[in-house]
């Protein structure tokens, strides 16, 4: 089982090697020059060139790629152009934003999709799954912004309970920090909810079709134990996988719910770096998102083994 | 019946206590600005950026400063004097004026700032005829310039990247980006103690802040007067987000609001409106070394062609208080140097002239490719109305390449692969500022014009208003013959105080000193 662990965490490097090259390649393509975005509009194109030398962006392609690797090795992700910190620092700082986003997301998801799942698959095709499922696809089909601009205007802005932006650090003031973190949380556990209802409902229909789950009724045994036990636990499989995706969609930077919400995640960071052409910044951040995937990858395929005592890794 | 009048006097009390809560989070000693973008850097000798000088005017001052009008007034400086040639600028400094670190302004400093930003200043070619500043006693410099130069003091007024007055000993052998936070030392209304960028900028009062009293309050300039312990700016960068934020009182002041939530801003009892002025004007630049568009003709054709009224309709989403037409390079609001040369040629609106022009330019069908993005709004919605123009009235060939505001700035560089690109021209304090726009050393956009350089080098050196003023039109007038370039429309932002603030006064950059709590 270690070794397992310690072999997928090596396997990780390869992959993450693979994508800073990618990075590499596209920002070397894509037009934009920072020292442009640093000096300004009304900066003279001498100016401008002067500062391009001294960022080393004179340089050719691979001495670049070469000179980035060669630190990256050593751990110094280089600084960013614009925030005046460590490219680590800056990631770190939004680290905590980002976590906290996704747990309360996660959390509101799951308390809504899953019991919404079961409910409509278990009442299939009545009013009530009809009910869930279009609810579900009303959740998919709005765009997360919207629903967060709707919950500012229609929630915040009346009762004034919640801040319509910004965020409070938890150590400095707990119940702030989840006033401002209760709508972000609510619009991205809303819209994800719907996904993991709609996962859950179809997995829950395909277990409760099978043999055992008849001869189950037809021994006599209680329907909450037949749905808990029987039905629940073998369809745990999907759904977990499902929620491992959004998990690392959400880790990635809710992009939109931070950007209406003024929350300094690190899709904000990774979107203002791209504006900027913040180049080492860009490349940090894609790394650590890459990472969040691999990671949380990994765990959901230990929780495989948790939930289904076949699945054997060695 | 006799309940329910009870439960709503506790659901009253409740939603006040709850809203009591908040205002005291929020109002009071500190004021809370939410701004449209993140400076890149606070550092305002090193970067043109407008969101770095808006951020600096609270604690860098310079010699001298613009007022309400657009004319220069001193600041740090007293008094100063010219000799006849204006090739000799004295100022007298004024006495007593401290720096957040606590030392006192001298000369030295003033040498000492002004020798950095002729290093590091993007706009520091503007100052290549300076020879040599000395120091002649504590409170005395002298600019030596190697050859005249009326618009010095405009050119030291200007806010664009601007000589900041700093301590000597602490700017000594820095370079671009260099300076720390706790390095920007100056001697504005307040200090600056802490940057999270991207989250906020925190200033706090000075205290021991000499006020400028010979003036009041105008512009960059006269007295300064903090009437807040705290100023936050922080940068919100979407649009309904800010609105939100000012509405519920999250934020004292709002910027660069959406211009369609004007009727509802104004509706709301404790939101106060501005409409900024003057703002930026839009413009739409060519790409002189194609062939197409380096064709005067073929620029003609498109300039005559163009109803701008519909333009700028698209760019303000039809809001007829947030767009002005008017010919000049210059707002009507900078008075000495407005005017009306070419006028003839703005807004014509004129199809069947256009599609003559158009035949004899030669044109046949070829794409013309219109840059634009959509990180600025107006550009994108302006290029979007002008393409549909030039398709439907003159049956061009045009296509519409969206980019993001970088990749479009990258892009322009190229000398093939595009012919027209958006942008806008904020601000020109003085009209010598718009050489790195026209100008051929500045080469821009590749457009060289002997004629238009000679009108321009006359204009920068004119030793009077009237030879300077003169020297401009014809720039001015050149622009519209030449077709240098095609100005849309000048464009104003929205935006808007909390009520329970007065004093503020709008104009160029929102300005919270002499601000105060009602």
């Amino acid at each position: 089982m270690t070794t397992y662990i310690l072999r997928r965490l090596v396997a990780f490097v390869p992959t993450m090697f693979g994508i800073s090259f990618l990075v590499f390649l596209m920002l070397y393509f894509v037009p934009g020059d920072p020292a442009q975005m640093i000096l300004g509009v009304d900066a003279t194109p001498a100016a401008v060139q002067a500062l391009q030398v001294s960022m080393g962006l004179d340089q050719p392609f691979v001495p670049r790629l070469l000179g980035w690797y060669g630190r990256a090795v050593q751990g110094d992700f280089g600084r960013s152009y614009y925030l005046n910190r460590s490219v680590v620092e800056a990631i770190a700082e939004r680290v905590p934003v980002t976590l906290q986003l996704t747990g309360i997301g996660l959390i509101i998801a799951i308390l809504i999709g899953v019991p919404a799942g079961i409910i409509a698959s278990v009442r299939q095709n009545t009013w009530i799954d009809a009910l869930v499922m279009g609810g579900a696809m009303l959740g998919l089909a709005l765009p997360g912004f919207l629903l967060g601009l709707l919950l500012i205007f229609f929630v915040a802005l009346p009762t004034g309970w919640f801040p319509t932006g910004g965020y409070v650090p938890l150590f400095q003031d707990p119940l702030g920090n989840l006033r401002s973190l209760a709508l972000p949380g609510l619009s991205l556990g809303l819209a994800q909810g719907a996904l993991i209802a709609r996962m859950t409902r179809s997995s829950m229909l395909e277990v409760l079709r099978l043999d055992y789950v008849r001869t189950a009724r037809a021994k006599g045994l209680h329907e909450q134990i037949i749905i808990n036990r029987h039905v629940l636990a073998n369809s745990l499989i999907p759904i977990i996988t499902v929620i491992g995706i959004v998990a690392g969609v959400l880790l990635g930077g809710a992009i939109a719910i931070e950007t209406v919400f003024t929350l300094p995640g690190v899709g904000r960071l990774v979107i203002s770096a791209v504006k900027r052409r913040d180049y080492p910044l860009i490349q940090g951040v894609i790394l650590f998102i890459t990472f969040s995937y691999l990671a949380v990858n990994l765990v959901v395929d230990l929780l495989y083994m948790m939930v289904n005592p076949r699945v054997r890794y060695s | 019946m006799s309940r329910s009048p009870r439960i709503r006097t506790v659901l009253i009390a409740a939603i006040l206590a709850i809203a009591g809560t908040s205002v005291a989070q929020t109002g009071g000693e500190i004021f809370r600005a939410a701004m449209q973008t993140n400076p890149p850097t606070l550092d305002v000798m090193t970067s043109t950026a407008f969101a770095t000088r808006q951020t600096a005017f609270y604690f860098f001052e310079s010699l001298v400063a613009y007022d309400e009008e657009f004319d220069v007034v001193p600041m740090l400086a007293e008094s100063w004097e010219v000799n006849d040639q204006n090739s000799l600028y004295t100022f007298h400094l004024r006495e007593g004026v401290n720096f957040h670190n606590g030392d006192v302004m001298e000369a030295a400093d003033v040498v000492a700032s002004f020798e950095r930003f002729i290093e590091v200043s993007p706009r520091k070619s503007r100052f290549a005829r300076v020879e040599e500043i000395e120091a002649i006693d504590d409170s005395t410099v002298a600019f030596h310039l190697a050859a005249p130069d009326a618009t010095f003091l405009a050119a030291l007024a200007s806010p664009l990247s601007y000589a900041a007055i700093m301590p000597a000993e602490i700017i000594a052998g820095q370079e671009v980006g260099e300076l720390e936070v706790e390095e920007m030392i100056g001697t504005g209304p307040y200090r600056l103690v802490d940057w999270q960028p991207d989250r906020f900028v925190k200033l706090v009062r000075f205290e021991e802040y000499s006020v400028n009293d010979s003036l009041e309050r105008t512009g960059l300039g006269g007295a300064k007067i903090a009437n807040f312990a705290e100023i936050h700016l922080v940068p919100v960068t979407e649009p309904s987000a800010r609105v939100a934020g000012i509405q519920s009182g999250e934020y004292d002041y709002a910027e660069a609001l959406p211009t369609t939530q004007f009727t509802q801003l104004q509706a709301d009892p404790g939101v106060e409106t501005y409409i900024t002025r003057p703002g930026v004007w839009y413009v739409l630049e060519f790409n002189h070394s194609n062939e197409l568009t380096g064709n005067l003709t073929f620029r003609r054709a498109i300039q005559a062609a163009l109803d701008m009224e519909s333009v700028a309709r698209a760019m303000t989403a039809g809001q007829e208080d947030f767009y002005r037409l008017q010919p000049s390079l210059f707002f009507n609001e900078q008075a000495q140097w407005w005017n009306e040369a070419g006028a003839e040629a703005y807004n014509q609106a004129d199809v069947e002239k256009a599609r003559a022009l158009l035949e004899e330019s030669g044109y046949a069908g070829e794409e013309i490719v219109l840059l634009t993005n959509r990180d600025y709004d107006s550009m994108y919605k302006a290029v979007l109305a002008v393409a549909n123009q030039l398709e439907t009235n003159l049956g061009m060939n045009v296509s519409v390449n969206v980019l993001d505001w970088p990749g479009q700035r990258a892009f322009e560089k190229n000398k093939e692969g595009w012919h027209i690109t958006p942008t806008f021209y904020s601000l020109r304090f003085d009209p010598s500022d718009f050489e790195s726009s026209f100008h051929s050393s500045a080469g821009r956009k590749f457009y060289n014009n002997p004629v238009m350089d000679a009108a321009m080098e006359r204009g920068a050196a004119g030793a009077t208003l009237e030879e300077r003023q003169a020297a401009y039109e014809e720039a001015q007038r050149i622009f519209y013959d030449d077709v240098t370039a095609l100005k849309l429309a000048d464009v104003f932002d929205l935006e808007a105080v909390r009520t329970e603030y007065v004093g503020f006064q709008s104009w160029y950059t929102p300005r919270f000193w002499g601000v105060e709590a009602e």
